[in-house]
């Protein structure tokens, strides 16, 4: 590894690409979001990020993005658990194939997915069909262009997010500790319990991390899933920007979700060095 | 403490047969070692006798009783593994009395028990610390106390010694003896080192491609390996395919002629059941003098001319390639004495020195090792 | 006992997989056979079969325009994001200078960044220069700062296999660091670009977040298109490009699993 000198002639283009569409219009949004509200206030003014929380359709938003995030990310969490399990146990033809149903629907458009999802979720969809025919309801309830078909939009989005966080974990785990641990008279249930699932908490913690952070921030899937009147903070952040065209309110949702996004990336950082620590 | 008696015991994988047929006995008590390279079977055998894998065929009794039932964690066994396999978020003391808490022992016997293993392993004060913050040599201490603090049946160790560095193996051999001793643990120790076998064991079972090659102590194992693969196993550098000849050669000696080559040897040994035998004799069994330096054996029957090939210098002797003409490849003897490329020299086979062994590698004895 | 417990452990899990691995699937399942309905309205299972909204979608003005426009601007994002990953890659791999953490943090920081502050930051700096109106060239640039970690990150992963001897021995061997970095460390790192490179586009032909944000009236991409028509529902169109789509990712899917794996993917 060579030491010391800045390699200017490759780095040099990829800075200025980042410092001039990435860096730049980031600080602008910041500019834009501090702008005083009234005509005598000075820079920076930040009553209108302090808003986003003050307003009641912003306070209501937050409420609501951090509401789905937690029930998204706990689902996530509980079925993610499984079907990692599950397919760490299966042999690699069957791994393969498993996996490539976990990674391939990540690929696919939001929109494509929500269109599945509203085909699914419908009136005369599957689900209620389903949930009719169980005679746990009567008539078709609602289950899209609401909170319910956020959450299973986003819990279809970071489901893959969680199981391949978990799968890395469980298939490092060496096979000679369930081995120890069954010659010294542990049952497969208490190799689980006591051996399985401690060896995975760092893959659980960075997955519900991911997840979590991923959630409070995605877009396309609530937007396309959740109707007009349930706005979340990204969702909100949109309306204001094209329906409501007031930028400076847009700009200062941009700012909590930025600062929200580098919160997540420094704790998943931390978390992650002291998970490779205590386990190396 | 307990017998282990393997009795013609298979393992199969697809189409492979990993283990074939394999039969032997520990004696309660004892300290078997399994010796073979890579790939022989011997960790196979061991992953059977421990239930981490099903057998295919044959049994495998403890103390009498048969096992293959069993699953692995009602079989009472102590298990040390090659890379150890401790818990990495439990700490020493909770690492070794995994087992006793899974056996619902009091808490106080539990503890009592976990610090008299950690006392016999020898581990210092460290009972709080967690794996990774040990040495090797400490971690190897710890997985032995967990095995052993459980009171195991048998102790099944695999190639517990192969990741430490070479000064700190030679101390744990020792230390294993003494644990071994002091407990009268029965111990089935698989191992690809035929030093830390022959020092070690009671008994040496060598296996080769899935089947036991030859079973015996130690020093009987040395000295009249039973087969050339074994000889070969245990560092008989010069194996070489012939023929027994009719009747004696001299008094008490037999006529071996060697396949491919003119050299008649003299043999001083039974006559074995089958004339097609392999010769194996140690490099350092052999005398090899200047040529024109002659002496009594430099003129007897067994003693051959040839011309120094290559040399290595290995510290407390020289070990030298000889070739002779009248024998099919290179030899290789150990000497005190300085000789240079292209030497012409004489070597000496004492009569007593060579082996007669069944030939059991169908490629030729010298290539036997998979 | 234990055996019991055990087995109807493994069932539970199994179960709970299966019925997770289904749900994963059942919207692309879902909209892959409702495209193939016979009715003028969606409905799961169809009543009948027939591929009328096929035909309707390759009929549809929207669809090729958008379609086109979507495809420029992947190409284009992705050669640029192909050609900015290996340098950062590059950069990353085999040079250690001051400031290196912060030029790690600056090529990663779309992947923290949230993908609508991108797109309304980016949004907001075209309306101050007024150049809002140009939207091929800001979505080309939206989508090449977005996809350059991936390409980043695929091209860096398949650089830390080699190590620097390799370059040396070519060196010693007489060839100049370029054609030492052409003959020796270009052929291995092509199947780190080849990846980085399809994830790249297919990401961009995807994309609705940054391209909600940065369509013009003349430059809207297919996704942006298909949500707008989805969003009323008219006829079962919508279902024909959405299953158009899924096949489109599904075949560059394949062919990153058949050339360097499903790895790019679970190593993160």
């Amino acid at each position: 590894m060579k030491a010391g000198r800045f390699p200017a002639s490759l780095a040099t283009p990829v800075l200025l690409a980042f410092a001039v569409f990435i860096v730049a219009p980031c600080v602008m949004l910041l500019v834009k979001g501090l702008e005083p509200t009234a005509e005598t206030g000075e820079w920076p003014d930040f009553t209108n990020v302090l808003g986003v929380f003050d307003s009641k359709i912003g306070q209501q938003a937050l409420n609501r993005t951090i509401r789905i995030s937690l029930i998204v990310t706990a689902v996530c969490m509980l079925a993610g658990y499984p079907v990692a399990l599950f397919i760490s146990r299966c042999g690699p033809r069957w791994r393969g194939l498993l996996l490539a149903v976990v990674i391939f629907p990540f690929l696919i458009s939001a929109v494509v997915r929500a269109f599945g999802w509203t085909v699914l979720l419908g009136d005369s969809g599957l689900a209620n069909k389903g949930l009719i025919a169980l005679g746990l309801i009567e008539r078709p309830i609602a289950l899209v262009q609401n909170e319910i078909g956020i959450i299973v939009g986003e819990t279809h989005l970071l489901m893959p997010y969680m199981i391949l966080s978990l799968l890395a974990v469980l298939q490092r785990i060496d096979p000679n500790l369930r081995h120890a641990a069954e010659s010294l008279g542990a049952s497969p249930v208490s190799v689980f319990w006591r051996i399985v699932i401690p060896l995975t908490l760092p893959g659980l913690l960075t997955g519900t991390l991911l997840v979590f952070s991923l959630a409070m921030t995605a877009f396309a899937t609530p937007f396309l899933l959740g109707g007009g009147r349930t706005p979340i903070l990204t969702t909100l952040l949109y309306d204001y920007a094209f329906t409501l065209f007031d930028w400076r309110l847009a700009a200062a949702i941009g700012i909590v979700l930025l600062i929200l996004g580098i919160l997540f990336v420094t704790i998943h950082r931390f978390v992650s060095s002291r998970g490779m620590r205590s386990y190396g | 403490m307990s017998d282990v008696e393997v009795s013609g015991v298979s393992k199969r994988y697809d189409e492979l047969w990993a283990v074939k047929g394999v039969s032997f006995t520990a004696p309660a008590g004892s300290f078997t070692s399994l010796l073979g390279p890579s790939g022989c079977g011997k960790t196979t055998t061991l992953r059977l006798i421990a239930g981490f894998a099903a057998l295919d065929e044959g049994e495998v009794r403890i103390g009498g009783k048969p096992v293959d039932d069993l699953p692995p964690w009602r079989r009472n066994l102590g298990v040390v593994f090659q890379n150890y396999a401790l818990f990495p978020f439990m700490t020493v003391f909770d690492n070794v009395a995994f087992g006793l808490r899974r056996r619902k022992v009091a808490r106080s016997e539990t503890a009592a028990r976990v610090a008299e293993a950690i006392d016999l392993v020898g581990l210092p004060d460290l009972a709080q610390r967690y794996p990774r913050q040990l040495s090797g040599g400490q971690q190897q201490r710890v997985a032995l106390a967990r095995a052993l603090v459980i009171r195991p049946d048998v102790l099944l160790l695999d190639e517990p010694l192969s990741n430490l560095d070479a000064k700190l193996r030679a101390e744990m051999r020792f230390e294993l003896k003494r644990i071994q001793r002091e407990t009268g643990v029965t111990s089935i120790f698989v191992t690809h080192d035929q030093e830390e076998a022959l020092t070690l064991s009671d008994q040496i079972v060598v296996m080769n491609l899935g089947t036991v090659a030859g079973a015996a102590q130690p020093k009987a194992i040395w000295e009249q390996p039973e087969s050339a693969y074994v000889a070969d196993f245990l560092g008989v550098e010069n194996l070489f395919p012939g023929t027994v000849g009719d009747g004696a050669a001299t008094e008490g000696t037999l006529a071996v002629s060697v396949e491919d080559g003119e050299a008649v040897l003299h043999v001083a040994t039974a006559r074995p059941e089958d004339r097609t035998v392999v010769l194996g004799i140690r490099s350092e069994e052999i005398a090899v003098w200047r040529a024109g330096e002659t002496g009594d054996e430099a003129d007897g029957p067994n003693a051959l001319d040839g011309t120094v090939r290559e040399f290595t210098y290995v510290g407390s002797a020289v070990v030298y390639q000889v070739d002779c003409p009248a024998l099919p490849g290179p030899l290789i003897a150990t000497a005190q004495e300085d000789f240079a490329i292209g030497d012409s020299v004489r070597v000496h086979l004492p009569p007593g020195a060579i082996k007669l062994l069944r030939p059991d590698a169908p490629a030729g004895a010298s290539d036997a090792r998979p | 006992m234990a055996d019991f417990f055990l087995r109807s452990g493994r069932g539970l899990v199994t179960v709970m997989a299966v019925f997770w691995l289904v749900f994963l699937v059942a919207p692309i399942v879902v909209t892959l056979a409702s495209s193939f309905t016979s009715s003028t309205y969606l409905t799961f299972p169809p009543p009948g079969w027939s591929v009328r909204w096929y035909l309707s979608a390759f009929e549809s003005e929207w669809v090729w325009s958008t379609f086109w426009n979507s495809v420029v601007i992947a190409v284009v994002s992705t050669a640029i994001a192909v050609a900015l990953g290996i340098a950062a890659a590059r950069v990353l791999a085999r040079h250690r200078f001051y400031g290196r953490g912060a030029f790690e943090y600056a090529v990663l920081s779309p992947l923290i960044i949230p993908g609508v502050v991108v797109g309304f930051a980016l949004l907001n700096v075209s309306v101050l220069i007024e150049t809002q109106d140009a939207g091929l060239l800001n979505l080309i640039i939206g989508h090449t700062m977005v996809t350059t970690p991936f390409t980043l990150r695929s091209v860096w992963s398949s650089m830390a296999g080699n190590d620097l001897s390799l370059e040396e021995a070519a060196q010693s061997l007489g060839a100049t660091r370029w054609s030492a970095f052409w003959l020796i460390v270009f052929p291995l790192i092509v199947p780190g670009i080849v990846a980085g490179a399809i994830i790249a586009f297919t990401f961009s032909f995807n994309d609705v977040t940054i391209s909600a944000f940065l369509s013009a009236r003349e430059a809207r991409t297919l996704p942006v298109e298909l949500m707008s028509h989805i969003e009323y529902l008219p006829d079962p169109t919508p279902a024909a490009v959405s299953s158009l789509m899924i096949v489109i990712t599904l075949a560059f899917f394949l062919l990153v699993e058949r050339t360097v794996g499903l790895g790019v993917f679970a190593d993160r």
